[in-house]
């Protein structure tokens, strides 16, 4: 490949990634909407489950009935998780990409107007706000399922006592909570293995960037 | 490098599309090297003579401008210096996830 080609063919990978960066501000400027949604969910769900308490409703409904009612609201939260990540797939999937590539199609010199005129102060800036809010992203997320999970496994249990009464209570203190996390854990344990890489990614990105620029900013060509 | 003096802070972009147009189609007059180039021809005229002083380009009696050996090299050397940067760049793959 020519030298040209060959700077022109990095600063398509650039532009690239850039455009993926744009991807996680995306993300950071729907993450306090994500947030909101899935609060006012867990609201919901909390009123209604307070309510169902208040009028007793445990002993006064059937109980295939009020094993209904409690599956019903069980989904009220997974709406608002569901509801969450729309809201986000959504603003991500609206960033408009490539809008470089008819510019950088004319070669050497586009590419080297892009590097010169990049503003790589927010650029940095971007990536760093990306990269926490996709953490943020990552830990409202999980601990959504975590809830869901909790109440899920709390269903399950009074479905099951229902079938197979028992004097005792099946479990009750930290275990629903303890085991209800390693569910979580074990069900996003690649998921979550995969956004770490992710976030590592973007920090290497960061640093490869820093350097460039500085270099950039540090040695003027002399003609 | 908007105010058209290029003895001041001469712009790499323009002057590499200069080079690169004239590398591609060789002699060309002044007229249809602004219009190759997408310049302003009084923009054109005094980069020309920038260019011109550090023997990058020679214009005859005609007015027909040239890429010299020196403005080639001059070219060749620029884009070995941001291939000298850029090349060591790697970019992690990326993949946002919702």
């Amino acid at each position: 490949m020519m030298p040209e080609e060959s700077v022109v063919s990095k600063v398509e990978e650039l532009m690239e990634t850039l455009d993926h960066v744009k991807k996680y501000n995306a993300l950071a400027n729907s993450l306090r909407r994500f947030a909101l949604v899935i609060a006012c969910s867990f609201v919901i769900f909390f009123v209604l489950r307070g309510l169902v308490d208040f009028f007793d409703l445990s002993s006064t409904l059937d109980r295939p009935i009020f094993l209904l009612v409690s599956f019903t609201l069980l989904l009220i939260p997974l709406v608002g998780v569901a509801a969450g990540i729309m809201i986000v797939r959504k603003k991500v999937n609206s960033v408009r990409t490539g809008e470089w590539k008819e510019e950088l199609s004319h070669g050497f010199p586009s590419a080297l107007k892009m590097l010169l005129e990049l503003d790589w102060d927010k650029t940095f800036d971007e990536i760093s706000v990306g990269r926490l809010s996709y953490f943020l992203y990552a830990l409202l997320k999980t601990a959504a399922y975590w809830f869901i999970t909790f109440f899920a496994l709390g269903f399950i249990v009074a479905t099951f006592a229902f079938f197979f009464p028992l004097r005792s209570p099946l479990f009750g203190g930290f275990l629903p909570a303890l085991l209800s996390l390693l569910i979580v854990f074990l069900i996003l344990r690649n998921d979550l293995l995969r956004r770490y890489k992710e976030i590592r990614s973007l920090d290497m990105l960061l640093w490869e960037l820093r350097w460039f620029s500085l270099e950039l900013r540090r040695t003027e060509f002399q003609t | 490098m908007n105010s058209g003096e290029p003895s001041s802070k001469p712009d790499l972009y323009v002057i590499a599309r200069i080079i690169k147009t004239l590398r591609e189609k060789n002699r060309m007059n002044k007229t249809a090297l602004a219009t190759s180039t997408g310049m302003a021809y009084d923009k054109l005229v005094k980069y020309l003579g920038w260019m011109s002083e550090r023997k990058f380009i020679e214009i005859d009696e005609n007015g027909y401008v040239g890429l010299t050996k020196t403005g080639l090299e001059a070219y060749d050397d620029l884009v070995g210096w941001i291939m000298k940067y850029v090349g060591h760049l790697k970019f992690p793959r990326l993949r946002l996830r919702t």
